[in-house]
């Protein structure tokens, strides 16, 4: 029975995804009608001879929009995942990828790398700058997750409490360093700094998508591959263990990926705030707290919400952009204050 | 079978299990008792293999315990700990399911579904089964964990029942439903240990009784030849006396107030 409700619930997420992105992809500066896009679509797989759509549309469609609409959703999915992953195994619902320093190391990273690596990036050229900012992101976000977990291990396990505190800590290290080089920048420097960690993707193109991909798979494929481990894990570590779980190796398993998507997206599209926080959350107000179904889920909404925020970010202050990060928060926020007192209520402490 | 052979255990340089030796069997319920910090839990950490012995070596059916694959140890034992918090609102039908997360990879299958049930009905908490969990008393949440406990090895002809305290927080009703419980499965083939504090309780529900002492093992054997005054004074400090009664086939103790001077 819940196997069919299961099924249900994610068509519906589905569907919802598939039209937000086609919705996305029509709106702009240069407006794309469904029909033309439905013909886009024959034309180019050559079931219709005739192309109802102008020259422009079309390299506007394939050259930014639907780059960009992929990446917010591969992105949106990756950040969404990771939050009901890094939830599921901190046993808090109120946890999030950036508690265990990925978010703040990637940017301490990326605020290096524009700050001290400016010359090198220009003689590179803007494209190999690019990776060459992204590597960095993605390092930074790899040091400070391990890091974290390091220093919390103690005689071969990671308390989650002390994960927690560590992470904590190394944010609090990772921001300050980071305020230091605010300080240190020019106002370019600065420009792109600011930019940087609000989010944007701005940058869209194929080859971030590309970039970006290889890493959001292996998450994507494994985390909901663990939902099981996570219900099971939501009674206790030992109990997991009692049940045959082998948490020190989920625990790393999680990490490692949850680092792997988050890093990655944050390397292209820079910090986009509470998306990993509020998915997984509405979906177990909705839907209950079955891992099962919350992870895979979390993916496929995540990736809507975010398409949808860009749309917004691009849109409403047109030709301008906002960066996403603001949209995110602004909506976000309430969100997380409501859920906040909701859970206030439940448990007074 | 479990045979335990001189086990011991030390935290850094402080030894908390000293030279403890003793079997349990399938079709029996070994109870567990001992002052506080007397070593029980770790006792049972021990036999979960949560922590491993310094010394001595404990066997599951002649092989050692630290040859058992966790996949393994998981279906053919399963734990009832004290700590009942879950992070999650889960409904009481899907945490009983967690019992059943060794036994399938993605959805239960009609089997595991009727295990479910089952483990639902002998805990009687069938009427409970669409509530959340987080919604339930300190004793129902006690039973949903006892039933999926029970799910986990239900259907495993000879599995081990660990329990730890297992009647914290219960009312009398309760408390004698559970002891019942442990022992149907006990006489149904399974293996049961089982910490207590009331030693009543354990002689009248047990088939052997382990006694505990600052970490070493002060008596193990029958209800009837480990509950004597003299053994109650020396594990807990605390003077009893036995009461007779021919209805009763087990000893049964009440404290006489008074508080021996063992140290």
């Amino acid at each position: 029975m819940p196997a069919n409700r299961y099924k249900y619930i994610f068509m519906s997420l589905l569907a919802l995804l598939v039209v937000v992105m086609a919705t996305s992809v029509c709106l702009g500066a240069v407006h794309i009608s469904l029909p033309q896009l439905w013909s886009m679509f024959t034309y180019q797989i050559g079931i219709s001879k005739q192309a109802l759509f102008t020259e422009q549309q079309w390299l506007v469609f394939i050259n930014l929009r639907l780059p960009r609409v992929i990446l917010g959703a591969i992105i949106g999915a990756a950040l969404a995942i990771s939050g009901s992953a890094i939830q599921g195994l901190f046993r808090n619902p109120l946890a999030e990828p950036g508690l265990i320093g990925i978010s703040s190391g990637a940017t301490l990273f990326a605020a290096l790398t524009i700050v001290f690596g400016g010359k090198l990036l220009d003689r590179m050229g803007s494209n190999y700058g690019y990776y060459v900012l992204s590597a960095a992101a993605f390092t930074g976000a790899l040091l400070t997750a391990l890091s974290v977990y390091r220093l919390a291990m103690h005689r071969g396990t990671a308390k989650v409490t002390a994960l927690l505190l560590t992470g904590i800590a190394i944010n609090a290290l990772a921001f300050a360093f980071t305020g230091l080089l605010t300080y240190l920048s020019t106002d370019e420097q600065l420009r792109n700094l600011t930019f940087w960690s609000l989010g944007s993707l701005g940058g869209a193109n194929w080859v971030s998508v590309t970039c970006v991909l290889p890493f959001v798979i292996i998450p994507l494929v494994g985390l909901p591959l663990m939902g099981k481990a996570f219900n099971a894990l939501s009674l206790g570590e030992v109990q997991a263990g009692h049940m045959g779980f082998q948490v020190g190796r989920i625990k790393y398993a999680v990490i490692i990926m949850a680092t792997m998507a988050v890093g990655a997206s944050v390397a292209v599209a820079g910090i986009i705030s509470f998306v990993g926080l509020v998915i997984p959350h509405m979906l177990r107000l909705a839907f209950g707290a079955d891992n099962r179904l919350i992870v895979p889920a979390s993916a496929l909404l995540g990736a809507a919400v975010l398409t949808l925020a860009d749309l917004v970010s691009r849109t409403v202050v047109s030709p301008a952009e906002l960066p996403i990060g603001i949209v995110t928060a602004l909506a976000g926020t309430p969100v997380f204050i409501y859920m906040i007192n909701s859970q206030l209520k439940k448990q007074p402490i | 079978m479990i045979t335990v052979k001189q086990v011991g255990y030390q935290a850094g340089s402080k030894t908390i299990l000293n030279d403890i030796s003793f079997t349990a069997n399938q079709g029996e319920v070994l109870a567990v008792i001992g002052a506080n910090g007397a070593g029980k839990s770790t006792l049972l950490k021990l036999l979960c293999r949560e922590i491993h012995p310094t010394e001595g070596r404990i066997m599951f059916n002649k092989r050692d315990l630290v040859n058992y694959m966790l996949k393994e140890l998981a279906g053919m034992r399963s734990v009832l700990t004290q700590q009942h918090t879950v992070s999650l609102s889960f409904m009481v039908k899907e945490l009983v399911m967690m019992g059943r997360y060794p036994h399938f990879d993605n959805q239960p299958s009609a089997h595991d579904v009727s295990i479910v049930e089952q483990a639902m009905q002998i805990t009687g908490i069938t009427h409970l089964m669409v509530r959340g969990y987080d919604t339930l008393s300190g004793g129902e949440q006690q039973r949903v964990q006892l039933a999926r406990v029970l799910a986990q090895i239900l259907d495993v002809p000879g599995a081990w029942l660990f329990l730890d305290e297992p009647t914290n927080g219960l009312d009398m009703l309760h408390q004698q439903q559970l002891l019942q419980q442990a022992r149907q499965m006990a006489d149904k083939g399974f293996g049961v240990i089982c910490i207590l504090h009331d030693i009543n309780q354990a002689a009248a529900y047990a088939d052997k009784i382990l006694v505990l002492k600052n970490g070493t093992q002060l008596a193990y054997g029958t209800p009837a030849e480990v509950v004597s005054p003299e053994l109650i004074r020396e594990a807990f400090g605390v003077q009893v006396k036995l009461l007779q009664d021919e209805h009763y086939k087990y000893p049964v103790i009440i404290t006489t107030g008074a508080i021996a001077n063992t140290n």
